[in-house]
């Protein structure tokens, strides 16, 4: 069999820049799961700005007139809705109006040689008497991280001359395994660590940065 | 005697029937904990009993996201929380394995390597028994 590995030349980091204007939604169709429970926007259509509420409308067997509807979830950065009853296979959903987080406005953390990935869950220990010896556990709770390591280059515009500005900032950002291929994880969270290497006799300078994630990550395969 | 050593080029994991594909090195781990029952009748050694089991698998792949059955079923599992059952470590493809239900604890992706291809590391804790079999 050949091998399916991937190099890291297809790899990318990318974040969000604070300082961008979201992007005003309206009339955004939503296509919904097997189960009738989950509705999300097409790639392009996600990542919805958490400071503008959404207003989510329902056409019931797909005819008559839009009603707004209160949705039990809304998961702004997968562009997602949720109803813990299932709805008609036939109903429609849209976003009537919110913002969005644009990628055109995402900038590229460059000059990266090295990055890791991490995501953790916790478990919780639930042995007892009942469990004939062997350890039992539950899922506790999940985080992730992000750690990679760049040569420093200060005249990158918006990027090391413009991290300090967005140092501790709650954003986005977005780790590609295949950036042509869109194949990443989504997440929000803020960058914790900036370590600079600045002198070394047999080294270009370099930084190592940290991304410690807030809530879910979301990988969009 | 010629040596019955099995290559290490023949194991991988399991999720039932399907293999997680392209994996570089594994390993199971089984523990057991003992319980300290020196006392004055011990005539000067440490005695003990048996305690509680657990066992824990630690591998890495390289990292392919169209691996359906493999990868992308593991990561929904941590992201979700849930378990993921008929977990199997095996030895050889038809051969001796061990399996078991496991939380997925951690899933590492290097995703910048200048000299190595993308790799995923998972550990997967197991929970309740591990059940090894001949085939």
């Amino acid at each position: 069999m050949t091998t399916n590995a991937k190099s890291s030349f297809s790899a990318a980091l990318y974040r969000d820049d604070p300082g961008a204007a979201s992007v005003a939604i309206s009339n955004l169709a939503l296509t919904g799961d097997a189960l009738y429970q989950t509705y999300q926007a097409a790639a392009g259509n996600r990542y919805w700005d958490e400071s503008v509420a959404v207003v989510v409308q329902k056409k019931i067997h797909g005819g008559g007139s839009w009603v707004t509807v209160t949705p039990d979830a809304i998961n702004y950065l997968r562009g997602s809705v949720y109803f813990a009853t299932p709805l008609n296979n036939d109903d429609t959903i849209q976003i009537l109006s919110g913002s969005r987080r644009s990628e055109a406005n995402f900038v590229k953390i460059m000059n990266i040689y090295k990055g890791q990935l991490k995501i953790d869950r916790k478990t919780i220990d639930i042995t007892s008497g009942e469990s004939a010896g062997w350890d039992e556990a539950m899922a506790g709770q999940g985080s992730f991280e992000y750690t990679s390591s760049h040569y420093f280059y200060y005249a990158l515009a918006n990027e090391d001359a413009g991290f300090f500005a967005i140092f501790g900032v709650s954003l986005i950002a977005k780790f590609y395994s295949d950036y042509t291929g869109t194949k990443s994880w989504i997440g929000k969270g803020q960058f914790t660590q900036e370590s600079l290497e600045l002198m070394s006799l047999n080294n270009a300078q370099s930084k190592a940065i940290t991304f410690n994630g807030t809530k879910d990550i979301f990988p969009e395969m | 005697m010629t040596t019955q050593a099995v290559s290490g080029l023949s194991g991988g994991l399991y999720i039932g029937a399907k293999k997680v594909a392209e994996i570089t090195n594994g390993k199971l781990v089984v523990n057991g904990k003992t319980m300290d029952c020196t006392s004055g009748d011990s005539a000067g050694w440490d005695e003990c009993i048996m305690g509680r089991r657990n066992w824990q698998i630690n591998a890495d792949f390289n990292l392919i996201v169209g691996d359906t059955n493999g990868f992308l079923a593991l990561q929904a599992a941590l992201l979700a929380g849930n378990s993921v059952a008929s977990v199997k470590m095996r030895s050889t493809a038809a051969g001796y394995n061990w399996s078991g239900t496991v939380l997925i604890t951690q899933e590492q992706l290097t995703l910048f390597d200048l000299n190595n291809p993308q790799k995923v590391s998972w550990t997967l804790q197991g929970t309740s028994a591990i059940t090894p079999a001949a085939s």
